[in-house]
């Protein structure tokens, strides 16, 4: 078989499997409700990232094939290669390194909203001069752990594994670079110190 | 440990088990969730027909940037398949894209026993047999199934 035919054939399959699976995703909702908190009211959308698998948290369209994805997600693709997934279209670096500001999410912010506790705080990680916030998920997830008295969690960020350390507040990827950053928890919203979310340069109060 | 198992992995083993690829059963061990058990039944009207061929599936850490790790148990004689079971697709190798995913590529492997490719070979002996005459290696490849690739 001929390789393009292959990759033409799986383009196509992909696209019936896309449709069909944000209905699965629908029907497995009572099964596994339990690994599924934040996401599972968002996946009757139709609308799904190709790479997680889930409603698209804090979307981006790629300018030459308007292919969405997570922007974490296609971060984590384009720190590796930059070309899109589904079309191998050629994808600009900056995405991955220089980050991206709120205006260039789709929708405006199109931020997931997690179910926060009256007494949930803010999770941030250390930045060039300045704090991110974790993205909605990770942080709910981080805050979790934190309240349950855990010492430790890993998380699934753009393809990395990162090991929180609540004890010593920081945290680490879990990979040859060992790279360690600091971390935070803030009752209330971080204000001028913050830089965003996640890479997503705020365009509220920053003077970028 | 808290959060170990991307919720994509969970996604798509809760879809490969609550709807199959037809011809192809893939199941998680017990106690890796990342190591799938396959079985994938040889397509009608191949040499590989009424086999059933046992495969190994491993999501690696990094999953999906980078591709699954598969390789067939069962000997089975094909000129993209080598006598280790491992398998010539460049979709597990350069061609890897995170949109695929286990059903996709489970879908590709099965289109390979349907489709030999005897020109991108990974099994030379076997490809060059296949080139040199068809009849005869379909001939041993049906042999193979027959006394291998029953479980
Ligand atoms: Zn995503
Ligand atoms: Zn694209």
């Amino acid at each position: 078989m001929e390789n393009d035919e292959i990759v033409s054939k799986l383009g196509s399959l992909l696209e019936n499997l896309d449709i069909k699976s944000s209905v699965d995703v629908k029907s497995s909702v009572d099964i596994k409700s339990s690994v599924d908190e934040a996401t599972d009211s968002e996946t009757a959308n139709s609308l799904e990232c190709p790479i997680c698998l889930q409603y698209p948290n804090y979307p981006i369209e790629l300018d030459n094939c308007k292919h969405v994805f997570c922007f974490l997600c296609i971060k984590g693709v384009c720190l590796r290669i930059s070309r899109c997934p589904i079309c191998r279209a050629e994808i600009p670096r900056d995405i991955a390194f220089a980050g991206i500001t709120e205006n260039q999410l789709l929708n405006g912010t199109g931020t997931k909203e997690v179910s926060k506790q009256s007494t949930d705080a803010y999770w941030y990680y250390e930045g060039y001069r300045g704090w991110w916030e974790y993205d909605s998920v990770t942080g709910s997830k981080i805050e979790q752990a934190f309240q349950s008295g855990e010492h430790k969690l890993n998380v699934y960020l753009f393809g990395y594994n990162y090991t929180i350390n609540l004890d010593k507040m920081q945290q680490c990827r879990e990979d040859s670079t060992n790279r360690v950053r600091k971390i935070l928890r803030n009752e209330v919203q971080m204000d001028s110190d913050k830089k965003g979310v996640a890479g997503i340069f705020s365009t509220k109060n920053s003077d970028k | 440990m808290a959060g170990g198992l991307p919720k994509r992995i969970l996604r798509e083993t809760e879809k490969l088990l609550s709807e199959p690829v037809p011809g192809i059963d893939a199941r998680p061990d017990e106690n890796n969730a990342r190591y799938f058990h396959v079985i994938v039944n040889g397509p009608k009207d191949t040499p590989f027909e009424s086999g059933k061929f046992k495969m190994e599936l491993f999501l690696p850490e990094d999953y999906p940037m980078t591709p699954p790790k598969l390789r067939f148990i069962t000997k089975i004689y094909h000129p993209n398949i080598d006598q280790l079971g491992r398998i010539c697709l460049d979709t597990l190798k350069d061609k890897w894209t995170p949109a695929l995913t286990i059903r996709t590529v489970l879908l590709t492997v099965q289109g390979l026993l349907s489709a030999p490719n005897p020109d991108d070979p990974l099994a030379n002996d076997v490809a060059a047999a296949w080139k040199a005459n068809e009849t005869k290696a379909i001939a041993t490849a049906r042999q193979w199934t027959r006394i291998y690739a029953q479980v």
